[in-house]
């Protein structure tokens, strides 16, 4: 494991290797490094964090994603200790952290507005948490020069955080935070205040740090291309409980309920009936009189039995528009081309189908010209496959 | 609209600044006099200045004004500033609505009844009337000024750098000593001077609970005036409106420097 702090940027073996085999949450034999077990925390009568069960394993990137005050920012700050939870454990590395002050916990925290002290020079900040360990001097001055490396900031150490651009803040507060070699960074929000551009940089830059320096990273966002992007695993929090727990791509590719659907990326969702149910394919009668097909178990086996109402999810860039009738069949929507939203890389078609509802359908835009452009008002058909669509419960 | 100002606001606003600073004008004027009449003009000299330095009862009476101001001042500040800190930071307790309005309430009582209730306290605890009482009665009305000036910097302070002291191992006194100390320090800085001024200048608090041997500056000045108003007064009013009036900037700049700061 590199040492936080101590490791030169560069000298590492490749992200990848490290990425593509990492998988403890499928090991029945790992032992979760981080445990929320059934954890609620009460304001009054409203609770912002109720019944929290969620295992985080070492060297894991997880996120916790949802919209404001879905009870996110209060799981991490109790893990940090400055929450109190009102019933239930967390444990970290085995050991419960209850009665544990802030100060003395393994973890630290990068702060969403970045926390500076702004009577303190960089180096002042950085040496803070160093200095309260009560480290030599010259260890603490080691420690702080290779953070400074570490997060490109070199020769910024006298500097004043009002000195300061938002990106280099946020190095600063990151590395602040790093110094202390904790078990587990907490990042609350940390690329909120940074332009897109910057953002997208430091998105991969976190990734990479997080393997190289073999830490566990716990990220707090609102912003799921940011979670999608970053995290090994992603919980999806929704009033104060988890709503689905999973990898991104089974976050994205099954969602577990529609609010999650809803919240990850776009999707339609096509009300109806269960017709018929073939082991894995499921037929449903639209509530328009679409026939659909789907392949593939509903996540919860109870749903999906003839008779229960469902809906069938599609996402916009799993289907396809046509210009043409297809072969009549299931899975097939006639409509009229309502909007288009140009994208440059993707164009975005909103189709008005026969109930009066928009379907969103997107399509890459391949080729520089096409020969015969879809247009507004051009009549259009979609079709998706069986196991482009997911079956979600009402 | 006007931007410039129209004649009736330089008229209005000549007549508001004499009226306010006219007659501080005269004297400080009048303390330059040459004659020993107050109301013939004598030509310009110190004189009265130097008549001041050699008058050994005006320079005990000035010595015990420091002595009183500094001592008041400083632990004023130490308790005002605890106690903002305890209103601002304490969040709901009981009582906590009653004793903002405790702290507030000596801002406005009438000093003669702040004089008067610390008399008869002093009395029925049989203190020996001097130095130690007007101070604590001076630590009494100056402690809730500076109780209002760190609150106001405290209400501003953001507390995630608390936070991130603490989740960087410092305890919570060590997080008071290193991080919120520094930075509301103007405002107690500021609190300090503005009690310091209000002890140098107080009157009325200073005649009701001083006693023999701690005749303070403005007591002393008061009854000498009583005999008749000599240059000597003017002289050393002077230089006390010129003490309050550098006490009162450098606390404003202390406090606009700590807004700055705030909002930084």
């Amino acid at each position: 494991m590199a040492e936080p702090g101590g490791a030169p940027r560069g000298a590492h073996q490749p992200v990848g290797s490290v990425r593509r085999s990492f998988a403890p949450w499928t090991d029945p034999a790992a032992q979760a490094f981080i445990r929320f077990e059934d954890v609620s925390r009460r304001f009054g009568s409203v609770a912002a964090v109720d019944g929290v069960d969620l295992a985080i394993y070492e060297r894991e990137f997880f996120c916790l994603l949802g919209p404001s005050g879905c009870g996110k920012t209060t799981l991490m700050r109790m893990l940090a200790g400055f929450e109190t939870p009102s019933a239930g454990r967390i444990l970290l590395g085995g050991q419960d952290l209850a009665g544990l002050p802030p100060y003395r916990r393994p973890v630290n925290m990068m702060f969403q507005s970045y926390a500076l002290f702004p009577h303190m020079s960089v180096a002042g900040n950085i040496a803070f948490g160093l200095k309260q360990e009560g480290l030599p001097r010259s260890e603490i001055e080691d420690r702080v020069a290779a953070i400074l490396k570490l997060v490109q900031l070199e020769g910024f150490g006298a500097r004043r955080p009002d000195q300061l651009s938002g990106g280099q803040k946020q190095r600063v507060a990151l590395a602040r935070a790093l110094v202390k070699r904790p078990k587990v960074l907490l990042l609350d929000e940390p690329l909120g205040a940074l332009d897109k551009k910057l953002r997208e940089e430091t998105q991969f830059e976190l990734m990479d740090l997080q393997v190289e320096l073999g830490m566990t990273f716990l990220v707090v966002t609102h912003d799921q291309d940011e979670a999608m992007t970053m995290a090994d695993r992603i919980a999806v929090m929704e009033r104060g409980r988890l709503a689905q727990v999973g990898t991104p791509a089974e976050i994205y590719e099954s969602p577990a309920t529609r609010s999650v659907a809803a919240f990850v990326g776009d999707i339609t969702l096509f009300e109806g009936t269960v017709e018929r149910r073939d082991g894995e394919v499921v037929s449903v009668a639209g509530a328009a009189g679409q026939a659909f097909r789907v392949v593939g178990a509903p996540r919860d086996g109870a749903v999906a039995a003839a008779g229960d109402a469902v809906a069938v999810a599609v996402r916009p860039e799993k289907m396809e528009l046509l210009a043409d009738r297809p072969e009549a069949g299931p899975n097939v929507l006639e409509g009229e081309i309502w909007d288009i939203g140009y994208l440059g890389d993707w164009t975005t078609y909103r189709v008005k189908i026969a109930d009066g509802s928009i379907v969103k359908v997107a399509r890459a835009n391949a080729a520089r010209h096409v020969a015969r452009p879809l247009t507004w008002e051009d009549r259009v058909w979609i079709r998706f496959a069986p196991d482009a669509a997911v079956v979600l419960a009402r | 609209m006007n931007r410039g100002l129209s004649r009736f606001n330089v008229v209005s606003l000549t007549l508001g600044f004499a009226f306010l600073y006219l007659p501080i004008v005269l004297l400080v004027g009048w303390s330059f006099n040459a004659s020993k009449l107050v109301t013939v003009w004598g030509g310009f000299s110190t004189r009265w200045y130097g008549e001041l330095f050699r008058n050994q009862a005006m320079l005990d009476a000035a010595w015990v004004t420091l002595r009183v101001g500094l001592v008041s001042a400083t632990v004023a500040t130490v308790m005002g500033t605890l106690a903002a800190i305890a209103l601002v930071r304490f969040g709901r307790f009981a009582g906590r609505m009653m004793l903002t309005g405790m702290v507030y309430a000596p801002l406005v009582m009438p000093e003669v009844i702040t004089g008067l209730s610390l008399l008869l306290l002093f009395v029925a605890l049989d203190l020996d009337r001097g130095f130690w009482t007007v101070t604590i009665a001076h630590i009494t009305f100056t402690s809730c000024f500076v109780a209002v000036v760190v609150q106001s910097r405290l209400v501003t302070f953001d507390r995630s750098l608390e936070e991130a002291a603490m989740d960087l191992g410092a305890t919570p006194l060590r997080t008071f000593l290193l991080v919120t100390l520094p930075l509301i320090a103007p405002a107690v800085a500021a609190g300090w001077m503005l009690a310091f001024t209000l002890s140098l200048d107080d009157l009325v608090i200073a005649s009701f609970t001083s006693g023999p041997g701690a005749t303070t500056l403005p007591m002393r000045i008061y009854s000498q005036a009583r005999l008749g108003v000599s240059p000597e007064i003017n002289a050393a009013c002077t230089i006390l409106i010129g003490l309050v009036t550098l006490g009162i900037i450098v606390a404003s700049l202390v406090t606009k420097r700590a807004g700055m700061l705030g909002k930084g």
